[in-house]
């Protein structure tokens, strides 16, 4: 192994490089006793072989062109058979920065606590040798890297301020396990607000943790905003969780909007007192009833009193949408079926099979006539149907038990199949996208799945009449469907920002009306929201749809709380070398250049043969 | 093998002179041995029965009252025969150029004898044939016979050349003695050498031998770190490391062969020429033909 300017070469089988010296022993020896391999043909040997046969002496020993070139290839073949790389003699760190919810909270009169974070590594990598290379990586939600691997100390003080700020909450404990454990690493040097349970410092793991005063940070933050319509008029029901010490009061204001071109209409501020490390909850009323979303904020009132963390204080919400149009595919009526039974939904009929393409629908023991692109129930395909490449058993079982289901899937919530026994059941073989969810003796009479983008259930047993509290199980389990397949996207985003949102196929452009400066790409079928606001919906029928996303996390936003983490596998050992991901193996190129070579040889013997040939 | 038009009118100005007298074939230009009608007188002989009564010479008939006739020497053609070493060591594609260099030096020495209407007949030693030319018109088939045999053995890979015994059979070609012309580098043992000759001097011919080396045999090439020689001829190799001492004492060896031959050829009434092929070949053959003294 051999070091040099922080590199290191070396050899995984550095014994074969021992036959080096033996190949130019061996070369010497060929070369002087035999001559060389330049071979010259003489009219006759008659007086040369009378000539004395002195051997070359060391000291006169000059060696050909030849000779150069056979070491060369057979030197570089036994560096290639030794396997040898190229290695970086320096510690690979991983440069992990928490930008959670919690790392927006300021910090002293010096930015967030993010920007601390970023002031300590930065001194720490400047402190490092600069042998050391890094990776920078982002956590919260997901660990995303900021920087290319085993970037140099400039590049990664660059990268480093690359880190942005996030809304999500972290998964620190998680991503700790997996990259201390990664021999990628040498180290793990970690920046963030939360504390390491039971840390016992080592070099394998360091954990810079900001130090915080939970006894004086006060933060108010938004934790629900619930919209309630009664009696015409639309009630925001707002909750407030508080983390300070001491009571304060606060204000909850808001601002509704009918469209982005219109001008927003204020909801009057409401003060409310908040109790120490308690929540509060109050009501608003927006202006007008054509309001299409509304922001609210809260604002601690002592102005002798910062938010130790801004970024929770607005919230977002829209008005609850009118529910989803959803096609009826039947010979029977929606009353027949009892559809109008459920109130989520509004159905409408078609005659023909292929009118069902561009609204969710519901295929009433017909089967679409293609794979469709819109949130799809089956309900009893024919026999014989081909429903996305699967196919339909052509037998019919009756009166047969459901002998096991997929618990975990949400379409079975509440839902217990042992209690049911289907007067009817038709066996199904899934398509390719699909998964039973349900079994009988028979095989599978329930699969789930999605195609482009698009949710469908088919059912091998019969759903209808929807007959409410008579028949529980599958009352339960088709109000579990629709809200499945068809309320999916419906209604307010959750209080935790998602990773991904999926949308449906008929959704045509996507982007932020607030804040303002944020863009957002539609990807396919689904988007990836960075920041909490409001996101405008275009479907292909022109018409428009909004979704509020929030960032509500009791964890990230109260700051009274000290959060912990703590990492259950012991630090592995401390690694000298950089593990194989940090090698650049080099027996393809000592390969290509021992071709070289070759190749150069042929050429030159080729060139003189030309040589005598002219003569 | 083709000579440029300076080159034939070079040859033009030379022509064979024998230091010999032979039987011909046909009325040439060179004196016979055969006694005939020829213009030079040579010698009175007792008239015998069947003597043509023109050439009695009457005066002295007068003078002794005995019957003479006169002889006169005849003048015919003089045998040619070129024989060219066809083995490795001047047809090694490395060593080529004293194959062209000794083929041109034939090709330029039959132009002069096939001028003078002197029969040539051409042997390589390794080939398998001895075609006799006659006449000027017949020069050109003479170069292309050279040309192929050359052709022939210098793109073939064939074993050791058994000079004596292809000396040997070239020589009982022979139907009229004349003038041979061998050449060959002579890089043979000395008693190869002599018995090839001597496969020649018993058809009472007169023979020039030229000793065609090459550039490499007088100077082999310099390798101070050593080299791998193989033999044209045989194949062998040896790993040799020539510097200067050896060089001298190759050079030495190489002389005390050369004069081992001429002295043989000296005594055995052999006229012998050392020759290096050298380029332009035209004006080195015609250094080695006014050399030779057989054509003037």
């Amino acid at each position: 192994m051999i070091s040099l300017f922080g590199t290191t070469i070396a050899a995984a089988s550095p014994w074969i490089l021992v036959g080096i010296p033996c190949a130019i022993g061996f070369l010497v020896y060929i070369f002087r006793v035999r001559g060389t391999a330049h071979q010259a043909v003489v009219s006759s040997l008659l007086f040369l072989k009378e000539l004395p046969r002195r051997p070359v002496g060391r000291k006169t020993f000059v060696p050909p062109l030849q000779f150069w070139l056979e070491l060369a290839i057979l030197t570089l073949l036994l560096l290639a058979v030794s396997g040898l790389y190229l290695a970086r003699s320096g510690k690979h760190i991983a440069i992990v920065v928490d930008s959670s919810l919690s790392m927006g909270a300021l910090y002293g009169a010096g930015g967030t606590r993010l920007d601390q974070a970023k002031r300590i590594a930065t001194l720490d990598i400047e402190r490092a040798p600069s042998s050391t290379t890094y990776t920078v990586l982002s956590s919260t939600k997901e660990l995303t890297p900021i920087s290319q691997p085993h970037e140099s100390k400039t590049e990664t003080l660059t990268s480093l301020q690359a880190v942005q700020q996030s809304h999500r909450p972290d998964a620190l404990q998680q991503h700790l396990a997996s990259l201390v454990s990664d021999p990628q690493y040498d180290a793990v040097w970690v920046y963030t607000d939360r504390e390491l349970e039971g840390y016992q410092p080592s070099p394998r793991l360091i954990v810079n943790n900001l130090p915080t005063d939970t006894s004086t940070s006060i933060n108010a933050w938004l934790q629900s905003i619930q919209v309630a319509s009664t009696s015409g008029s639309d009630i925001l029901t707002v909750r407030i969780g508080y983390g300070g010490a001491s009571a304060k009061d606060a204000v909850v204001a808001g601002e509704c909007y009918e469209s982005p071109s219109t001008t927003p209409s204020l909801i009057p501020g409401k003060t409310i007192r908040l109790a120490p490390h308690e929540g509060a909850t109050t009501t608003l009323t927006p202006p007008h009833t054509d309001w299409s979303y509304c922001r609210v904020t809260i604002k601690l009132q002592d102005s002798s009193l910062f938010d130790a963390l801004p970024l929770d204080n607005e919230g977002w919400v829209t008005r609850a949408p009118s529910e989803p149009r959803v096609t009826l595919v039947s010979s029977l009526s929606p009353q027949q079926l009892g559809l109008t039974a459920i109130r989520t939904i509004a159905v409408t009929t078609t005659a023909s099979n292929g009118g069902a393409e561009k609204n969710p629908a519901i295929y009433h023991r017909v089967a679409p006539p293609s794979p469709p692109a819109t949130p799809s129930l089956v309900i009893l395909p024919p026999v014989g149907a081909l429903p996305w490449g699967g196919s339909l058993l052509n037998q019919t079982a009756l009166n047969k038990e459901v002998t096991r289901w997929d618990a975990s899937h949400p379409l079975l919530q509440y839902v217990n199949p042992a209690l049911v026994v289907f007067p009817e059941i038709r066996p199904l073989e899934c398509p390719p996208s699909a998964t039973p969810i349900l079994f009988s003796t028979v095989g599978p009479i329930a699969c789930a799945g999605e195609e482009r983008g698009a949710r469908y259930l088919v059912t091998g047993f019969e759903l209808f009449p929807f007959d409410g509290a008579k028949n529980a199980t599958i009352s339960i389990f088709t109000l579990n469907a629709i809200k499945w397949l068809f309320l999916q996207s419906a209604g307010p985003a959750s209080g935790e920002l998602p990773l991904s949102l999926p949308l449906s196929a008929a959704v045509t452009g996507a982007g932020y009306i607030l804040p303002e400066n944020l863009k957002l790409k539609l990807e396919g079928s689904s988007i990836t929201p960075p920041a909490p606001g409001i996101v405008q919906l275009e479907h292909d029928d022109g018409s428009e749809r909004y979704i509020a996303l929030n960032s509500f996390d009791e964890h990230e936003s109260n700051l009274a709380h000290r959060s912990t983490l703590s990492i259950s596998q012991a630090p592995s050992r401390v690694a000298t070398t950089s593990g194989p991901q940090s090698t650049r193996s080099l027996i393809s190129t000592l390969a290509l250049l021992a071709l070289i070579v070759v190749g150069a040889d042929l050429i030159r013997r080729l060139l003189r043969r030309v040589r005598w040939g002219d003569a | 093998m083709a000579l440029d038009a300076h080159t034939l009118r070079l040859l033009d100005t030379f022509a064979l002179r024998t230091r010999r007298s032979f039987y011909g074939a046909r009325q040439g230009t060179h004196r016979s041995h055969r006694r005939g009608h020829g213009v030079e007188f040579a010698e009175y002989r007792s008239y015998e029965l069947g003597d043509n009564p023109r050439y009695i010479d009457w005066n002295l008939y007068a003078r002794s009252d005995k019957i003479y006739v006169k002889r006169y020497l005849e003048e015919e053609t003089v045998s040619v025969f070129m024989v060219i070493d066809g083995s490795r060591s001047l047809t090694h594609p490395t060593l080529q150029f004293k194959w062209h260099a000794a083929a041109h030096l034939a090709t330029c020495a039959s132009y002069i004898a096939l001028a003078s209407h002197d029969p040539v007949t051409v042997s390589v030693l390794g080939g398998h044939q001895s075609p006799q030319f006659w006449g000027p018109r017949s020069f050109a088939p003479l170069g292309a016979f050279l040309d192929a045999e050359g052709t022939q053995l210098i793109e073939s890979s064939a074993a050791k050349v058994d000079l004596v015994e292809a000396a040997r059979i070239a020589a009982t070609r022979v139907r009229f003695p004349g003038i041979c012309v061998v050449i060959s580098d002579f890089l043979y043992p000395i008693e190869d050498v002599v018995t090839m000759l001597s496969s020649f001097r018993a058809r009472n011919m007169e023979i020039h031998a030229v000793q065609m080396l090459g550039a490499q045999d007088i100077n082999p090439e310099p390798n101070s770190s050593g080299s791998t020689l193989v033999d044209s001829e045989t194949g062998e190799e040896i790993g040799l490391s020539l510097d200067p001492s050896s060089r001298d004492q190759y050079a030495r060896q190489l002389t005390a062969h050369t004069e081992a031959v001429r002295e043989h050829c000296l005594s055995a009434q052999i006229k012998f020429v050392q020759a290096v092929a050298r380029e332009p070949l035209a004006e080195n053959s015609i250094s080695i033909l006014s050399t030779m003294g057989l054509f003037v």
